[in-house]
């Protein structure tokens, strides 16, 4: 063909189309003699009217779309074996399951890029991934072979069924026996390793696969050259590769410093990078943030916050992540014997409490909650938390209080004390909280100023009562003797009580002339106020917990392991008429398996629920201290009968704290957070709170507020439970201050419907780092979340800012508006919103100034984006052109000072100009003036 | 990789402006490795679940790449166009390493629908093209390798988006009825 030719085909072309098709046959039989032409004439109309999208897809997305076929492999035949599916996003990533029929057997195929440079190149990568098959180690991955042909590469290797641990991160936090035991296993299989010269270069949470009996597998040895892409590192990653894909940035946080420096990496590398999963076990977040947007030196020099992390533990993590490889250990065997010396030490420290079956003991950490007992006035509530480790030698850390007042619009409170905080008491007219732990100190929070009065205590503490008349006693968890405090006068009172034996839980009766006392050795045994008898109610040892009903008529006695004068036997609860002191029932025995833990009983005294055993008896860890298996049992008991009318089962990890929300229902926390109806065991509604969980769960008296714990970020999140109209409160704000300069923000709204739900919506779980004052890094966790009829998933992902201040936003899941949009700061200091490189973008008026918070949020409504400023609104303009799912209805509401000033989907991007120092954060977060980041 | 003198892009850029064509081949051939990793990071099935913006990777991320390379070199529209043509270099090029193995690669259709085009036959079509009219090919290039939308591409060569509209309607007929014989 000519070019004249193609322009008389084009000609025709666009003239026939003009017309109808009927006349079209003719007019080109008219018009074009040349039969070639015409055909060719025809064939084009024909392959418009047949297919006018064709190449309207770009090419990218074709190549793409035509890769990521799932079945595109499935059934075929690759040298002598038969691909059967693909794994898909199992351990493995994009590899298919196979079988060998020479050896019928199920093997993993893994395609590697054809992408090669040489062929000299590609056959020394092939003979590197020979020797690293070489290694034959339980805990590493086999391959098998490396086959070749038709242009294509393959490896072969072992299949392994289970998840990575970069799957189980998300699921929930592991217990240290757990970290302890991966740690192990890897560094076994590096020491392997090591011997045949192998250095893996890519170990990452999702390159260990834990199988179903907890035996890790490490993946991927040797071919980190071979299946990613060369790593190119100039100077600024993030520059040379743009808006970088998730597999990249997935490496990044655990490669050595030497490895983003360009350098080649050596065994010590992989300990490097080992400590870096390791710490993200311990504590759901990797150790280097900054990485990216400043001088690489700079973030390894850092020192690593331990978190809270057991020291023994830490000592090791800390060696790895040393930025100087001479630093680290020397070889993985090194490695190995101090974790096994660890191991040794914690395993003993974690389960030595298992004979007794003191299941909150048995925990390297405890998380203790206390609900405020009867006093519960002034609209005030009260959650304490601490983190401390009971039966070691350890110093405990001090505990934090977290106020939060409803009269005063809902902020909270955070009060850090010098002890732990163990225990709370309220004084009758509510005017001061009482904390103590089993120190010598006993600390008072006024709470018309939050001023924390620390008193010394000639004895060891415990358990705190206080009477209706006034007095606070003071149990010793040590000491045989009992404090008492004047609430008023704010001294003790001349002696001590003794009582003859440290004391567990105490209650009053409800005139207060009575107190009991849950000894552990000793029994339950009365003491009277005033006179200071003690009389003993009864013998059975190991008596847990107690609780008296509201109404003063029945104490419950949950006693563990026990059996009279130290015989053995069931967990039994004990009822008794409080009144009379006269044992009613015993509740439990071989049929009934119970675990001596405190009572908990309605408001209208009618139901009480205890704590059943797990399934199996025990507290029941994996193998790798993931989490519970088997299930959590707890018994209804009605209180008029006296007998357990039902038992309710669930998962063990969603019910690992149980509190009653009025006289029909209760809420149950652990993963998840349900509200629970008493009567039928059903849920009423069920809400998952993270990956992290929210545990245990306490609700105020008056069942205004419902208390949350996250058992890794020493926080409280309190929630208002409103009774009326779905119209949720942005009340739930807690912060976590570590202590240098980071902080992380849990915001969720609250409301509950006029059907009694209650509707969470958690907002962004997730750590703001200062980097260099103009920018931050942010991560997510994974979460589910419920709200209203709406269910939606966040996936995890990572955002970042750069330092001129602009932030990408990618990996959003389909239901997320925002693909494409980005939250710039100006040269000019206005913050802007881009929505992809053509769309115009979106001002604010507001010129960030240096030193100022801004809180930046940008909202997508159904025919709007908003930008807004300090929650004012600034901009809005019409959304961009094409890819984006329209939203018929805005999802949920968000204000100041409760009026709402946007609504729709909300995504917010808190920015700040610089870095604040402790001192700023202290004042500017953790005083009574409003912080830069309210809703 | 080696190092790419920023003198000789800008050089090069002057002198496709001026008219030399060849020049906007060797520009790709400097940078094509670059955006060779690139594309395939792209085209990693993990990624492939998200929407992709092809034109943000193009345009985004080339003139990322030139920037870093050549701060100096503002010249955009110039930059579309080398994009568009590496990108289309390395998809066919691609393309044509898994033809080679015919087994495997049964799920690429030869004829062609909107989503499975084979890009080599494309390739070789779109070359024919380029000798019947090259302002076709040039705007199939753009539109179809680039991801570039009508605007902008009567941007880049400097035509009405009517007759970039004109003109991809009937190359996208041409090559059609080409792919099909």
């Amino acid at each position: 063909m000519t070019p004249d030719q193609f322009r008389r085909i084009e000609q025709l072309y666009e003239q026939a189309l003009n017309l109808p098709p009927d006349q079209r046959k003719a007019f080109l039989d008219d018009a074009c003699p040349n039969e070639t032409e015409r055909e060719r004439v025809i064939a084009m109309i024909e392959a418009h009217e047949r297919d006018s999208g064709f190449l309207s897809v770009p090419a990218i997305l074709v190549a793409t779309q035509v890769s990521a076929n799932p079945a595109s492999r499935a059934g075929e035949r690759i040298s002598h074996y038969k691909i059967l599916r693909r794994l898909g996003k199992g351990g493995m990533g994009e590899v298919y399951l196979a079988e060998d029929t020479k050896l019928d057997r199920h093997v993993a195929l893994k395609f590697i890029s054809t992408d090669i440079p040489s062929n000299d190149e590609r056959k020394r990568l092939i003979r590197e991934a020979k020797a690293a098959a070489a290694i034959n180690h339980p805990n590493v991955v086999a391959i098998h072979e490396i086959g070749e042909g038709r242009g294509v590469t393959f490896i072969v290797m072992e299949y392994v069924e289970g998840k990575t641990v970069a799957d189980k991160l998300l699921e929930g936090p592991f217990e240290v026996p757990g970290i302890v035991d991966i740690g192990i296993q890897v560094a076994s299989a590096l020491d392997a390793a090591q011997a045949k010269g192998i250095v893996h270069r890519d170990i990452k949470p999702r390159n260990l696969i834990i199988t179903r009996r907890g035996q890790i597998k490490v993946l991927d040895f040797g071919l980190a050259k071979f299946i990613r892409p060369e790593l190119h590192l100039h100077g600024d990653l993030m520059q040379t590769t743009g808006t970088s894909p998730g597999q990249m940035l997935g490496t990044l946080p655990y490669m050595s410093p030497e490895q983003l420096m360009g350098r080649n990496p050596d065994h010590r590398s992989d300990l490097f990078s080992l400590g870096v999963v390791l710490y993200q076990l311990a504590t759901g977040r990797v150790p280097f943030h900054g990485m990216l947007l400043e001088p690489i030196d700079q973030t390894f020099d850092r020192p690593i916050d331990s978190m809270g992390m057991q020291p023994g533990l830490h000592e090791i993590v800390s060696k790895c992540l040393q930025k100087e490889p001479e630093h680290r250990y020397s070889s993985a065997g090194d490695l190995l014997v101090d974790l096994k010396s660890l191991h040794e030490q914690v395993v003993r420290g974690a389960f030595g409490g298992l004979q007794k079956r003191k299941r909150s003991r048995s925990l390297p950490y405890v998380l203790q909650w206390t609900l405020l007992g009867a006093s519960l006035l002034a609209g005030a509530a009260f959650a304490v938390t601490s983190l401390w480790k009971p039966d070691t030698e350890e110093p405990r850390r001090a505990g934090q209080v977290f106020v939060r007042s409803t009269s005063e619009g809902g902020q909270m409170r955070r009060i850090a004390l010098n002890h732990g905080a163990a225990h709370l008491a309220v004084s009758p007219n509510g005017d001061k909280l009482f904390v103590s732990d089993d120190r010598r100190e006993l600390s008072i929070i006024k709470m018309a100023d939050y001023s924390v009065k620390t008193v010394a205590l000639p004895r060891n503490g415990g358990p705190l009562a206080v009477s209706p008349t006034g007095q606070l006693y003071i149990g010793s968890s040590r000491e045989s003797y009992m404090l008492v405090f004047d609430v008023n006068d704010e001294r003790l009172r001349d002696k001590p009580i003794p009582v003859g034996a440290p004391v567990v839980d105490m209650a009053f009766n409800l005139e207060g002339d009575r107190l009991y006392l849950a000894q552990s050795n000793a029994g339950l045994k009365r003491l009277s106020i005033g006179t200071n008898d003690l009389k003993q109610i009864t013998d059975r040892v190991c008596p847990e917990g107690l609780e008296a009903d509201a109404q003063g008529m029945r104490l419950y006695v949950a006693y563990q392991c026990s059996g009279p004068s130290g015989s053995p036997g069931h967990d039994v609860v004990e009822i008794y008429d409080l009144k009379t002191e006269t044992l009613l029932d015993t509740v439990g025995g071989p049929a009934i398996p119970m675990v001596g833990q405190k009572p908990r009983i309605a408001p209208d005294g009618r139901l009480v629920m205890l704590d059943g055993a797990d399934a199996c008896g025990l507290p029941a860890y994996d193998h790798v201290g993931c989490k519970r298996v088997g299930s959590h049992v707890y018994h209804l008991l009605d209180a008029t009968t006296r007998r357990i009318i039902r038992s309710l089962e669930y998962e063990g990890n969603e019910a690992t704290s149980l509190a009653f929300l009025d006289s029909s229902r209760f809420l149950l926390s652990g993963d998840t957070l349900s509200v629970v109806d008493a009567n039928t065991g059903q849920f009423v509604e069920r809400l998952t709170v993270g990956p992290e969980g929210l545990r245990p769960v306490v609700v105020s008296r008056d069942r205004k507020r419902a208390f949350f714990g996250s058992v890794r970020k020493q926080f409280v999140l309190v929630f208002e439970l409103d009774d009326s109209e779905c119209s949720p409160k942005p009340e739930g704000l807690a912060l976590f201050y570590p202590g240098d300069g980071t902080f992380t923000e849990v915001v969720g709204q609250w409301g509950m419907t006029p059907h009694g739900k209650i509707q969470f919506v958690p907002g962004r779980v997730g750590q703001a780092f200062f980097l260099d004052g103009n920018s931050f890094m942010s991560t997510d966790w994974t979460g589910r979340y419920q709200f209203g009829v709406h269910d939606f998933s966040v996936t995890a992902y990572v955002r970042f800012a750069r330092t001129d201040g602009e932030m990408d936003l990618f990996n959003w899941t389909a239901e997320n508006p925002f693909r494409g949009m980005r939250l710039l700061k100006s040269a000019d200091g206005s913050f802007v919103v881009q929505s992809g490189p053509n769309a115009g973008p979106l001002k604010s008026t507001t010129i960030a100034k240096p030193g100022v918070w801004y809180h930046v949020a940008v909202t997508r409504m159904e025919r709007e984006i908003a930008l807004y400023v300090n929650g004012v609104l600034e901009n809005s303009g019409p959304p961009p052109e094409g890819r984006y799912p329209a939203l018929d209805r805005p999802l949920f509401f968000g204000g100041r000072d409760g009026k709402p000033t946007f609504q729709g989907w909300l995504d917010e991007m808190t920015f700040y100009n610089r870095s604040l120092t402790q001192q700023e954060v202290q004042d500017q977060y953790l005083s009574r003036e409003q912080g830069p980041c309210r809703l | 990789m080696p190092e790419v003198p920023p003198e000789e892009i800008t050089r090069l850029l002057h002198a496709w402006n001026d008219g030399d064509s060849q020049a906007l081949d060797k520009l790709a051939a400097l940078v094509e490795s670059d955006l060779r990793r690139l594309a395939q990071i792209f085209m990693q099935k993990e990624r492939a679940e998200h929407t992709l913006q092809p034109t943000a990777l193009m345009s985004e991320t080339f003139i990322r790449l030139m920037q870093w390379k050549n701060p100096n070199c503002e010249n955009r529209v110039h930059f579309m166009r080398v994009a568009a043509a590496i990108m289309r270099r390395v998809l066919v090029d691609h393309a044509r390493r898994r033809d080679a193995s015919a087994e495997l690669n049964s799920h690429i259709k030869p004829t062609t629908t909107e989503r499975g085009a084979n890009l080599v036959a494309l390739d070789d079509a779109l070359k024919q093209l380029a000798e019947l009219d090259r302002r076709k090919s040039e705007i199939v290039e753009l539109r179809f390798f680039g991801g570039y939308s009508v605007a902008e591409t009567a941007e880049i060569l400097g035509i009405s988006p009517m007759t970039v509209k004109r003109d991809w309607n009937v190359a996208q007929a041409w090559l059609r009825s080409e792919l099909d014989e």
